[in-house]
């Protein structure tokens, strides 16, 4: 049994007001990442109550309700910064990746002050596969979102296809990992090969504009 | 387990060609051609292939577990609203008005979800697919009307055949057992041949030389008719249905092609 939200508060107090003094994009990523942790503590109780609601076991909501429901809520503030406040663009990316991080780190916390940090490679297991996992899943999401409003085709079932996409490829992992063996490392092995792709192509699309 | 074997197969299948789809429309995207068409309905396509992964891993992992709340659904999902983006983007939204025939496609939408919700009891995960795909079907109607791909006269015999095949699959739910094996026989053979109309028509539209447009309204009929045909069988005429489906997707994808080399 963890506090997670005295947690939460002990990580966000010194982000909050380290605010106050930066400016920018800094200022920025620092709070769609202080975003990001406050949706995956929401998350979590949504998560919870669905839990308590329906009849599925804790596992069972790990695996097949979790990404959605992390999914939908993290889509909420992107969506938020692109229709209120028209971020768009390399700032929309910045929001995206801020609010993916945070989630993400939140969620590694949480997991490391449960399960305990002295084995190294489960430690590496949680940085580099569920965190970056999260980080793709935002990533392609606010790339759809800035073509979309590119091309002036922004429409809610749009919006709401890349999200059930992410949800899709975020559940892929889950179920993979929800079993020790093969299966798993597949799972560990998604995000990674996903980013570096990603990365890859972003790179080049860069490069060319 | 025959059938089980009879899933894995036509699933395997699937994953095949969905796996050309993409990679073919991530190399339409790569070549220059990166407008919201081809980048739409290649996201589409890879929360099919995910979806189709999903069940596979699934299927293999925890062979017979029920799955409460379906993710690889909500990939089914991401296609049909992107495929429905497609449409809008392709046709234009000024040119897809909403009129009777997206009010007779929303009924039988209505009608195929309560179908859904009487088969499996699954209510809210069939409530939130039936709104989706019954979005979809509008989408794919009105283009259909927009693009011209069938006259006035045909579009009303169209909505009397799809008002009669729904109609058959409730009087099959409503009657015993044995009665209801010829309705069931009757309406799967309405469903095929419809769906072997709407591939008749894609092929000459193609051997015809259409236009884009029209392509992609001819080409996304037969795919949203296949997958209608697909979600109201049983199996082992689910897998068979599922099979043609398969065989539809790739005229969608060279039906977006030719759009991304036209503009």
């Amino acid at each position: 049994m963890i506090y997670a939200e005295n947690i939460l508060l002990c990580i966000l107090i010194p982000l909050l007001v380290s605010l106050l003094f930066i400016t920018g994009k800094a200022k920025r990523f620092a709070l769609s990442f202080s975003v990001g942790m406050i949706v995956c503590l929401l998350a979590a109780y949504i998560s919870g109550y669905t839990e308590l609601l329906s009849d599925i076991d804790e596992f069972e909501a790990a695996v097949y309700v979790s990404p959605i429901i992390e999914e939908l809520m993290k889509m909420l503030p992107v969506l938020f910064c692109l229709v209120v406040l028209r971020t768009e663009g390399s700032d929309l990316l910045l929001v995206a990746a801020g609010i993916g991080s945070g989630f993400a780190t939140f969620e590694n916390c949480c997991y490391l002050l449960t399960r305990g940090s002295g084995v190294f490679s489960y430690v590496m297991i949680r940085g580099l596969a569920v965190g970056i996992m999260h980080i793709v899943c935002m990533m392609v999401f606010a790339l759809s979102l800035i073509a979309a409003k590119r091309f002036h085709a922004l429409s809610f079932p749009g919006v709401f296809g890349c999200l059930a996409l992410s949800m899709t490829y975020h559940g892929l992992y889950n179920l993979l990992v929800s079993l020790p063996g093969l299966s798993s490392s597949i799972g560990y092995a998604l995000p990674i090969v996903t980013v570096v792709y990603l990365y890859y192509e972003y790179r080049k699309y860069s490069n060319r504009n | 387990m025959e059938y089980n074997f009879l899933s894995i197969t036509e699933q395997i299948l699937q994953i095949g060609v969905l796996t050309f789809i993409f990679v073919r429309s991530l190399l339409l995207i790569k070549r220059g051609y990166n407008t919201v068409i081809p980048v739409f309905f290649c996201f589409g396509m890879l929360g099919f292939l995910i979806s189709d992964i999903y069940w596979i891993v699934h299927t293999v992992m925890f062979p017979g577990k029920r799955i409460p709340f379906a993710v690889n659904l909500m990939g089914e999902n991401a296609v049909f609203l992107l495929c429905a983006t497609v449409l809008m983007i392709v046709v234009g939204k000024e040119r897809m008005k909403p009129g009777i025939e997206t009010l007779i496609t929303g009924i039988f939408a209505a009608v195929i979800t309560g179908l859904w919700i009487a088969w499996s009891g699954e209510w809210l995960k069939d409530i939130i697919c039936g709104i989706v795909y019954g979005y979809f079907l509008t989408a794919v109607v009105r283009a259909v009307k927009a693009e011209e791909v069938m006259s006035k006269k045909a579009r009303h015999w169209a909505a009397v055949f799809s008002l009669l095949f729904v109609a058959m699959m409730v009087v099959q739910l409503l009657i015993p057992r044995p009665s209801s094996i010829y309705l069931e026989k009757a309406y799967y053979f309405v469903a095929f041949a419809g769906l072997i109309f709407c591939i008749v028509r894609t092929v000459l539209a193609f051997k015809d030389k259409k236009n884009s447009n029209y392509l992609i309204a001819v080409s996304f009929l037969s795919f949203a008719w296949a997958t209608n045909t697909m979600y109201v069988s049983a199996s082992p005429v689910y897998e068979f249905a599922s099979i043609v489906c398969s065989i539809t997707m790739p005229f969608m994808l060279f039906a977006v092609e030719r759009k991304a080399e036209e503009s």
